[in-house]
């Protein structure tokens, strides 16, 4: 029982990152029909950011990071992270055109390489400790399960988004959002500035990516170049594609799913003393064909 | 098509270069010119897929590892000759392309990409560490064929099978499947409303490219002679992606350039070899050439959807068969093949 | 009005409905075409006319009611399959493969008619290559059929709309179907053009055999060409009957020409 807690604990961390990385994603696809291949290191370059600056801008050195400076420097992602969404928007995806969905993926996918690439060069490739906002956890009633402040804080803020994201869509802008999706022409005739509601949806993503990337590297305490591409990724997909694809909700719901069931993965091969390596990764390659093979549409969304 | 003695000259130029370049380039880089021919075989790995169906791998180094395992599994413990190791790695590969095409391609072309990225993170963390197939960390001993042992020699292997994929490719596209997969690129509507099974045609060239892929592997494993996991990331398929579109995808002579350019640009970038494995994700050692192919990625897509293929227009027009004058009416569309703009 | 009913149908629309979100785009739907006849779909823009084509093709699945080839139920079957039937469609937005040659599509469009299999054809067995001739003979005949033979070597993209569209048909023809939908054959054509081309289309009936059914925005010419016309409004039928009933229908005449008409002509 202690172990399923626990399982479900774990679970519920990494699933809550892979939400926020997920909401990115759906929302840049529910506005602009894109799968953005470049979201994972739309965190972890603005989680570097927010480190350069809690070390005092010294990037040869491996000065302790300064955690008065982490809610400053918090506010620096997200402001970095939605300037590179919309840069990544309008140097990138605009130009492009109108392409086929698999080449915009294809695209992003670019982008994602040249980020990492650069922050590579930058940082070399090494682990930086990373601070959380909060340390230290506390004990679960009735259990000896430990649960980190960190878990808490990380579904505060992906409940408090979420919120912000469901309100927004029932909102006037929102709506107008969804119809340059689904006709832009029309959109455009009917006075929605669809190009500059394209960008913030892609400006929105980014913030919500920095704040994958600063708590992501917080689950870690510590910040490699692609971190978020690597660890997060991924299962944020599959995540995505279980909730279904356009759904906000189901891409929370699809992430935690994942997340928990990465987790139960690794504790059943160690329980169970199995010879299977990446247990993760086998159940997210697993869950997302089975999801394919029986619920193509997701759990929560219609097939497009 | 009447071959003219001008053309035939061109080819023949082009042949006797393959010949010579394994003689005259400096020893130590001969097992570049070797990846560079497994890089081009992948390229038209790649191009069968993005160049013709339209579709998209982000997993492709997960195949050349499958392909390369398999056959350094055949040779080292089942002692199989080279031959019969490179079919089981093309075997291989089309299995594993037959698997995820047949549940990812049932629903879309974005979702075979998806599953590909998740194949490949598999291969990565899971496949390729299972100890007694690939060796684990230690990696994979991969023997070269006993009349092919020397590096020059191995070369005009690798050259000799990159030949027989091109005419393969060649026969593929004239003939009444390589023609369906296209026609379906363009409008899947329109295919099926010719009654091409498109969701058939789909996984054919998914599991055509496996299986070229398969072969590339096998190839690639006794290129160094011996593999390991760290071969086959995540940005290798990256890379992979990169060079077939920025070759041009659709044109094969494009993609095969695009190949060869990636591999030799670690080479040109850096002269040691130390710096070979290396690429992002994985996290080792820092080197700028992703961030070039990278660029010149974008450039592609947003200036030159048809790559370098459509630089060279005129002179591949000419190649084959054609006048020597760029088909302006075939550019976003041939050479462009499955990335360029949609009408 | 009361519906017709063929003994024999070879395709059989029946109270077919379909729903897009909150919208009815169509609504009780039925048809039928018989064999050797044109059967001409009239109805101001928005009727349903190209939904009922995408119905009846298998690129909609309609909500409600069946559709039969040939007696048979084919409502759950993919497009290609209702293909496989002998049943061949145009698109509103010209429905050809854009990077190949005018005769690289129609040798395209035969896939169904090759025998030799796949592997045969990439090897190119003797038995491939002498069917290959013979695909590109009968698209040339083809091409000739509908006096377009001189743009063989073209390519798609650069050719202009209206021979587009006429490539189009050919490229459906050498599919070899038994009905043919066209969706505004006409679009861009001069008047002339449009004669001609249902002298055409009256050739196919008389000579190739083919069933056809026709939308087209040119009603005089539909009426002309058609042996029966169905009438849609806002997704439900409105009439049905000969060329001349419907002519005459005043409830037809409103619907296309507002109030106070009383006939179409």
């Amino acid at each position: 029982m202690e172990t399923v807690i626990e399982v479900i604990v774990f679970g519920l961390q990494r699933g809550a990152i892979f939400g926020l990385v997920g909401l990115g994603l759906a929302l840049v696809y529910k506005a602009t029909r894109i799968l953005n291949f470049a979201q994972g290191e739309l965190g972890t370059v603005p989680a570097f950011a927010a480190l350069m600056l809690m070390i005092g801008f010294e990037s040869s050195g491996d000065k302790a990071a300064n955690r008065g400076l982490l809610l400053p420097a918090i506010v620096l992602a997200v402001v970095i992270g939605a300037a590179l969404g919309v840069a990544l928007y309008v140097a990138v995806i605009r130009p492009l055109g109108k392409v086929s969905p698999v080449t915009s993926l294809v695209a992003t996918a670019g982008v994602a390489l040249l980020l990492t690439t650069l922050e590579l060069n930058v940082f070399e490739a090494r682990a930086r400790r990373f601070p959380r906002p909060v340390n230290g956890g506390f004990r679960l009633i009735g259990t000896s399960v430990i649960v980190d402040w960190h878990t808490v804080v990380i579904l505060a803020v992906l409940g408090g988004v979420a919120l912000a994201l469901a309100a927004f869509f029932r909102s006037a802008p929102g709506v107008a959002l969804l119809a340059t999706a689904d006709d832009p022409f029309a959109a455009e005739l009917q006075g929605v500035p669809v190009e500059r509601m394209r960008a913030m949806a892609w400006g929105a993503a980014g913030a919500l990516g920095a704040l994958a990337g600063v708590l992501g590297a917080g689950v870690f305490e510590s910040l490699t170049p692609g971190l978020v591409t690597s660890t997060f990724m991924i299962p944020a997909f599959t995540g995505v594609v279980l909730g279904g694809i356009t759904s906000m909700v189901g891409a929370v719901v699809g992430g935690f799913a994942l997340g928990i069931v990465s987790q139960a993965a690794i504790q059943i091969v160690t329980s169970y003393n199995l010879d299977v390596p990446g247990p993760p990764q086998l159940a997210v390659l697993l869950v997302l064909l089975a999801v394919l093979l029986v619920r193509p549409q997701g759990l929560l969304g219609r097939l497009a | 098509m009447t071959v003219r003695p001008s053309r035939l000259a061109a080819f023949a130029g082009i042949l006797a270069l393959l010949l010579l370049i394994p003689q005259i380039v400096p020893v130590l880089y001969v097992n570049v010119i070797s990846r560079a021919a497994v890089y081009g075989i992948l390229a038209l790995s790649m191009n069968v897929l993005v160049g013709y169906a339209g579709q998209a791998s982000l997993g492709h180094a997960a195949f050349l590892g499958v392909g390369a395992f398999a056959s350094g599994y055949a040779l080292s413990e089942l002692g199989m000759p080279f031959g019969a190791a490179v079919v089981v790695a093309a075997i291989v590969g089309m299995v594993a392309a037959l698997v995820l095409g047949g549940v990812a391609l049932r629903v879309s072309g974005l979702y075979l990409a998806l599953v590909t990225i998740a194949f490949g993170l598999f291969a990565q963390e899971t496949l390729f560490n299972i100890r007694f197939l690939t060796g684990g960390g230690a990696g994979q001993v991969a023997p070269r064929p006993s009349l092919f042992q020397g590096d020059v020699a191995y070369t005009y292997l690798c050259l000799g099978v990159l030949l027989l994929v091109l005419i393969f490719d060649w026969r593929l596209v004239a003939s009444r499947p390589g023609r369906a997969i296209q026609a379906l690129r363009d409008d899947e509507r329109v295919a099926a409303s010719w009654g091409i099974n498109v969701t058939g045609h789909k996984l054919m060239a998914f599991v055509i490219s496996g299986a070229i892929a398969g072969i590339g592997g096998a190839l690639f494993a006794s290129i160094e002679q011996i593999v390991s996991k760290e071969d086959f990331g995540l940005s290798l398929s990256i890379t992979f992606l990169l060079m077939t579109v920025v070759g041009g995808a659709g044109n094969r002579w494009g993609v095969v350039q695009g190949g060869i350019l990636f591999a030799v640009l670690p080479t040109i970038l850096d002269r040691t070899h130390a710096n070979f494995h290396v690429f992002p994700f994985t996290g080792l050692t820092a080197t700028w050439e992703p961030a070039i192919g990278a660029i010149l990625l974008l450039l592609t897509l947003t200036l030159f959807p048809g790559g370098i293929a459509q630089q060279q227009g005129a002179l591949l027009s000419w190649l084959g068969g054609g006048p020597f004058k760029r088909d302006h009416d075939a550019q976003g569309a041939a050479q462009g093949g499955g990335m360029g703009a949609r009408p | 009005m009361p519906a017709r009913e063929l003994t024999d149908p070879l395709l059989e629309v029946d109270s077919v409905s379909i729903r897009f979100g909150g919208v009815q785009a169509l609504a009780d739907v039925a048809l039928q075409v018989g064999p050797n006849e044109i059967v001409g779909i009239l109805g101001p823009n928005g009727a349903g006319k190209t939904t009922l084509f995408n119905c009846v093709s298998g690129f909609y699945s309609p909500t409600r009611g069946h559709v039969r080839l040939f007696g048979e139920d084919v409502t759950e079957f993919k497009p290609e399959a209702r293909a496989q039937r002998g049943l061949g469609r145009t698109f509103q937005q010209v429905g050809l493969v854009r990077s190949f040659t005018v005769m690289e599509n129609l040798v395209v469009a035969q896939h169904m008619g090759v025998r030799s299999n796949g592997l045969a054809s990439i090897v190119g067995t003797p038995a491939a290559r002498s069917e290959e001739r013979v695909l590109r003979k009968r698209a040339e005949d083809v091409l000739d059929f509908m006096g377009i033979g001189d743009m063989r070597d073209r390519r798609i993209a650069g050719l202009p709309y209206g021979t587009l569209k006429m490539v189009e048909v050919a490229a459906v023809l050498a599919t070899d179907p038994s009905i043919l939908m066209l969706d505004e054959p006409l679009a861009g054509a001069s008047g002339e053009e449009g004669s001609a081309f249902c002298d055409r289309v009256e050739q196919m009936r008389d000579e190739l055999g083919i069933s056809i059914i026709l939308i087209e925005h040119h009603v005089p010419l539909v009426l002309r060409t058609s042996d029966y016309v169905y009438v849609l409004n806002l997704g439900t039928p409105l009439a049905e009957g000969l060329p001349e009933e419907i002519r005459d229908n005043a409830e037809v005449a409103v619907a296309y020409m507002g109030e106070g008409a009383s006939t179409l002509a």
